[in-house]
């Protein structure tokens, strides 16, 4: 009986053991969507996916950026910085008009990815621990931010916010945003960047002596990261119609959160992303449905820090066996 | 045709000299295995060739070329593949993302894991590997993943293959499937860098034998030329005077045991060590690399999860941390001073003074360190183990390789341990503080200290211990003493993995 058992773990392999962390997150997922129908029972409509999906859009992709810098075994506390200055920069430049738009969301992901990249070459070249680095690139990133828009302000036309949070043609463009990153990623992953990446946050040194760039994949990755931050930012402005400088420092925490509880080892090299978009939904859909409850937020925020607390602790004792 | 062409060769690391002037070459299609005791060199030879590192002087030709900013990355490019004791898989990524590692075969940039699995299973057949390529490497057993790793060097086709005691953790089946691999490399014209322990392996599949001892070629002989016993003389013959100090009377009535393990085991690591560790006496823990002498330490003195019973003063007694460890009077030493024998960053008086914190702040856990006993304590230890450094004041890390090791002893000794736990004493350490060490640990003995140590210097084994167990997978195989410790009856024992004794009796 036990061979069988064993053989059968051994056969289903990785996707299994993949699969089986994920199992639990989607256990608690069906019970959060569960209750929150109870109290909310227009949740399946399209209206409020629209509008849910506007709103978790900024957290699922900052989580994705925070997900691809703690694949290399690093991690970026720049993100909310990052965040604030891709939204300043996107509504400091956009105009009524789709060309404007589009090239506003160019310039703005251009300096989202090279101040995502500039973090990885301070992290590769000068071997800076990317704690440091990026804690140092938030203060830095901050301070642009507040010079490119000293406060809140900014212009989203307004016809693309009411697209965007009110449903386009009856199509929820912040789900499809979100699918469209999902997929780019998925891309990615099964490129050779994408092998690199996990083989460098598995054994940094083992990859080193196999011939991969480590340096570069470090680079590309922060930067790729600086990439989906950079959307997270204009998905925000959207959203809100204008712009904020400050806006995005919770997104720092709440990307990690939102990784870890997706079961993103802080060591790097081990982690799916479909894990990471549930720990963020997770996340969202809890908070609002305290919001609902009516507690008070600093309840909120105790019963936020418990479930990540607990949440990490069951995923580790459940395969600390693995480790042994 | 001369592959490769090592030429008067010098490296030294933090003011030791590891390779002194070492000239050898490889010709294409030619196996040669590099022979030496640890610490002889052969890794040091091998990171060159594989551009881990650079020498100080002397120069590497390629194809008849000077190497010029060689690196992993170019010697792979030019042919160059290397399979570790050290494995640098992914444990978190398949075999077969494993195998191609940094090359993965991709269509349009895509990899697709249906191609690579289909790609890695020719070449985990012809290294004699059966698994199924989407298993997560780090679930493989240790051996199998070193499979892994020769599969992952052939995948481009090498022109130069080496392997660095490749084969330590291999069952007989699977070094004959490597031995397989090898010969046909040789037969195609390919090139073969082997190194070993295991002296019979290299004999069977070696065309030419190098020998280094203490980082300088002894010898380069023709398999024809040579045998077992010429290869351990070239290998061993050295002059050491008065490098060891007289051992214990082997007569002079035993005291009772302070420490006594039986049946001591660790899943995957050892199985039922018994050992016996007497005030006076000095025990070695002998055999090839990694057969579980170092679990073995780190199990008395609570760092490892082990079963079995352990007693101190004849009393059972569990070392279930190593804070209960030195409570009942056990030092440790570890093998990897760095991270867990010493504070590397900090100075070199507060290394010393951290065990007798409790002496030296006696009352509660509140009172300040007084600074005049530190001093003085710090001061007293320096002097009577040598410390070389500036001052007390003094970074350990900017202190040599022997002189850490010093310090990483002598912080234990206000507390006047009992037991005293050695791995490696002397790795990476000159010779004249070898000696000062191993007059240091019969001093302590004398004084009633037990001591136990592990090696992979044979010869150290043989000059310093009273006593020595070898352990071959895990288990003790042999206990030498007296007339019958020889660095051959050692060797023997360690390769062969039973005694000598047992050996005629079958015959």
């Amino acid at each position: 009986m036990r061979n069988r058992l064993e053989t059968a773990v051994r056969l289903s392999g990785r996707a299994a053991r993949g699969n089986l962390d994920l199992v639990g997150l989607c256990g608690l997922l069906v019970v959060v969507l569960v209750v929150y129908q109870r109290l909310d029972p227009t949740l399946l409509e399209p209206a409020t996916i629209t509008i849910l999906s506007a709103q978790f859009l900024p957290l699922i992709l900052a989580a994705v950026g925070q997900t691809i810098v703690m694949l290399t075994g690093g991690i970026d506390l720049s993100l909310g910085a990052v965040l604030s200055l891709g939204m300043a920069v996107f509504v400091i430049n956009t105009a009524d008009g789709t060309m404007s738009v589009v090239t506003a969301m160019v310039i703005a992901l251009a300096v989202t990815v090279l101040a995502g990249a500039a973090n990885g070459a301070l992290v590769a070249y000068a071997g800076l621990p990317p704690i440091i680095v990026t804690l140092a690139a938030s203060f830095l990133w901050g301070g642009v931010t507040l010079i490119v828009l000293p406060q809140p302000g900014g212009h989203v036309p307004t016809g693309l916010v009411r697209a965007y949070n009110l449903g386009w043609y009856g199509l929820a463009l912040p789900a499809i945003a979100i699918a469209v990153a999902l997929v780019l990623w998925k891309v990615v992953k099964t490129t050779r960047f994408g092998l690199t990446l996990y083989a460098v946050g598995g054994n940094e040194h083992g990859a080193f002596a196999n011939g991969v760039n480590t340096r570069r994949v470090k680079i590309v990755a922060y930067g790729l990261a600086g990439l989906f931050t950079g959307l997270a930012g204009i998905g925000l402005a959207i959203q809100t119609g204008s712009g904020d400088p400050t806006i995005g420092t919770p997104y720092t925490l709440n990307s990690i959160a939102a990784a870890v509880l997706g079961g993103i080892s802080f060591f790097g090299g081990i982690g799916q992303m479909r894990g990471t978009l549930l720990g963020a939904l997770l996340l969202g859909l809890l908070t609002n449905l305290l919001l609902f409850t009516g507690i008070s937020t600093f309840y909120q925020m105790i019963l936020q820090g418990v479930v990540l607390v607990a949440a990490v602790a069951v995923k580790t004792l459940a395969t600390r066996e693995r480790v042994a | 045709m001369t592959l490769l062409n090592v030429e008067r060769v010098s490296k030294s690391f933090a003011g030791v000299t590891v390779l002194r002037e070492v000239s050898f070459d490889i010709q294409a299609g030619e196996v040669l295995a590099l022979v030496g005791e640890n610490g002889a060199g052969k890794s040091t030879v091998l990171s060159l060739i594989t551009g881990l590192l650079t020498p100080d002087s002397g120069t590497i030709r390629y194809d008849g070329e000077p190497v010029r900013a060689w690196s992993p990355h170019r010697a792979r490019a030019a042919g160059v593949a290397s399979v570790h004791q050290e494995l640098s898989l992914n444990p978190h990524q398949s075999v077969a993302e494993n195998v191609f590692l940094g090359a993965w075969p991709s269509r349009y940039g895509l990899v697709r894991q249906g191609d690579l699995v289909a790609r890695a299973r020719p070449l985990l057949e012809r290294v004699g590997l059966d698994v199924d390529p989407r298993t997560p490497a780090g679930r493989l057993p240790l051996g199998a993943q070193q499979l892994v790793e020769l599969a992952k060097a052939l995948t481009a086709d090498p022109r130069l293959l080496i392997l660095d005691e490749a084969t330590s953790a291999l069952d007989d089946d699977q070094v004959r499937a490597v031995f397989r691999v090898v010969d046909d490399l040789r037969e195609r014209g390919r090139s073969v860098v082997i190194v070993s322990h295991r002296m019979g392996e290299l004999l069977t599949v070696s065309d030419r034998l190098t020998v280094l001892k203490d980082g300088e070629v002894m010898a380069t002989r023709r398999r024809d030329e040579t045998d077992h016993d010429d290869l351990v003389r070239l290998m061993v013959g050295r002059e050491l005077s008065d490098l060891f100090p007289a051992k214990a009377a082997p007569d002079s009535p035993q005291a009772d045991p302070v420490l006594r393990a039986a049946g001591l085991s660790i899943p995957g690591a050892c199985a039922g060590v018994d050992l016996e560790l007497r005030p006076g006496r000095i025990i070695g823990l002998g055999g090839l690399q990694g057969q579980g002498q170092r679990e073995v330490l780190r199990a008395l003195f609570g760092l490892r999860h082990h079963s079995g019973q352990t007693e101190v003063d004849g009393r059972p007694r569990r070392l279930a941390s190593p804070r209960e460890a030195i409570r009942r009077g056990i030092a440790y030493v570890p093998e990897d001073r760095k991270t867990e024998g010493l504070h590397v960053v900090r100075s070199v008086r507060a290394n010393l003074a951290l065990p007798s914190l409790r002496v030296l702040a006696p009352a509660r856990a509140l009172t300040t360190v007084s600074r005049r006993r530190e001093n003085e304590l710090v001061e007293e230890l320096i002097r009577r183990m040598q410390v070389k450094t500036a001052s007390p004041a003094q970074e350990v890390r900017r202190l040599s390789g022997g002189n850490q090791q010093k310090v990483a002893l002598a912080k234990w000794l206000p507390a006047r341990p009992r037991v005293l736990l050695l791995a490696e004493p002397t790795r990476g350490i000159d010779v004249g503080t070898k000696r000062e060490i191993y007059h240091l640990l019969r001093e302590l003995a004398d004084e009633g200290m037990a001591v136990l140590v592990t090696s992979g210097d044979t010869m150290e084994l043989v000059g310093l211990c009273d006593e020595v167990l070898v352990m071959y997978e895990g288990a003790v195989v042999e206990r030498l003493a007296g007339a019958e410790l020889t660095e051959e009856r050692l060797v023997h024992a360690s390769v062969v993995g039973h005694s000598t004794a047992e050996e005629t009796s079958r015959a």
